[in-house]
């Protein structure tokens, strides 16, 4: 599968990609989280920066998938909102490519973790898409 | 100076995952270095954006807890921007500020450098919140 080959690409994606779903569309991404992914032992909470590279990770690959490239277009800015502590339970995503123009390309995306309802975390990234 | 990332003895398995190491914490500031390891390697063999998003999410939080006693915090928002590429195979090292700390909000800045403490490669803002206890 295309998101498979792109998520391979490189040492950290494929570092995550194991722990990772993917509808075969591409609409919604699952984590997994093993215990590796906690940053808070005390209430057992998954840690921020591992949501948010997954969460860039997925806007990235979309992304690649819509412009035909095999490789994820650099990363040029992201902003990312906490909106709930996470469990160590499944997280589910649903990255959306908002605007693509000749260099710059916006996604944006929203996680949950019980319900589409409540949103634990989203984020708005900014890539840079054109050819190098 | 310890070689995990925190100085409290509790050990985070996300930090120790990617191999976090702490130069230095107080007052609000903190020092967090990232060597480069195969498994952290983004497309151009630089470090990937995300495992820079993670060092910089917990020097940050790091830096904020610095300041604060017997409270616990979470990230509210964090915004970060990738100025250019790491270096490839670079070890990558980054520095938190918190800047301001209010009874409910603490604001923190960082940066990012590999070769060049003066050449940084990313850039970040975050806002923080206390969470308080029940009794507060």
């Amino acid at each position: 599968m295309r998101t498979a080959v792109i998520v391979a690409t490189s040492g950290f994606s494929s570092k995550l990609g194991k722990m990772i779903d993917v509808t075969e569309e591409g609409t919604l991404w699952t984590l997994s989280p093993t215990s590796d992914l906690i940053g808070n032992p005390v209430v057992r909470a998954l840690h921020g920066g591992a949501v948010t590279a997954f969460l860039e990770l997925a806007c990235g690959v979309v992304l690649a998938r819509q412009l035909d490239h095999d490789s994820i277009p650099r990363l040029i800015s992201m902003n990312v909102q906490f909106l709930a502590s996470m469990r160590l339970a499944p997280v589910i995503a649903r990255p959306q490519v908002r605007r693509i123009g000749r260099r710059v390309a916006v996604a944006q995306i929203e996680a949950w973790q019980d319900s589409p309802d409540t949103v634990v975390c989203a984020a708005q990234c900014e890539f840079l898409c054109e050819f190098a | 100076m310890p070689e995990d990332a925190n100085a409290t003895g509790i050990i985070i398995p996300w930090s120790a995952e990617l191999g976090f190491r702490l130069l230095s914490v107080g007052d609000g500031l903190c020092s967090l270095r990232l060597p480069w390891r195969p498994d952290l390697s983004g497309s151009n063999g630089g470090i990937a954006s995300g495992a820079i998003a993670s060092l910089i999410d917990h020097a940050c939080g790091a830096a904020v807890m610095s300041r604060l006693e017997r409270v616990s915090i979470s990230t509210l928002n964090l915004k970060i921007d990738h100025i250019r590429l790491p270096t490839a195979r670079s070890p990558v090292t980054a520095w938190a500020h918190c800047y301001r700390v209010s009874e409910i909000m603490t604001f923190v800045r960082a940066e990012v450098w590999d070769t060049d403490p003066a050449e940084v490669f990313a850039a970040a803002q975050g806002v923080f919140s206390i969470n308080r206890g029940v009794a507060a």
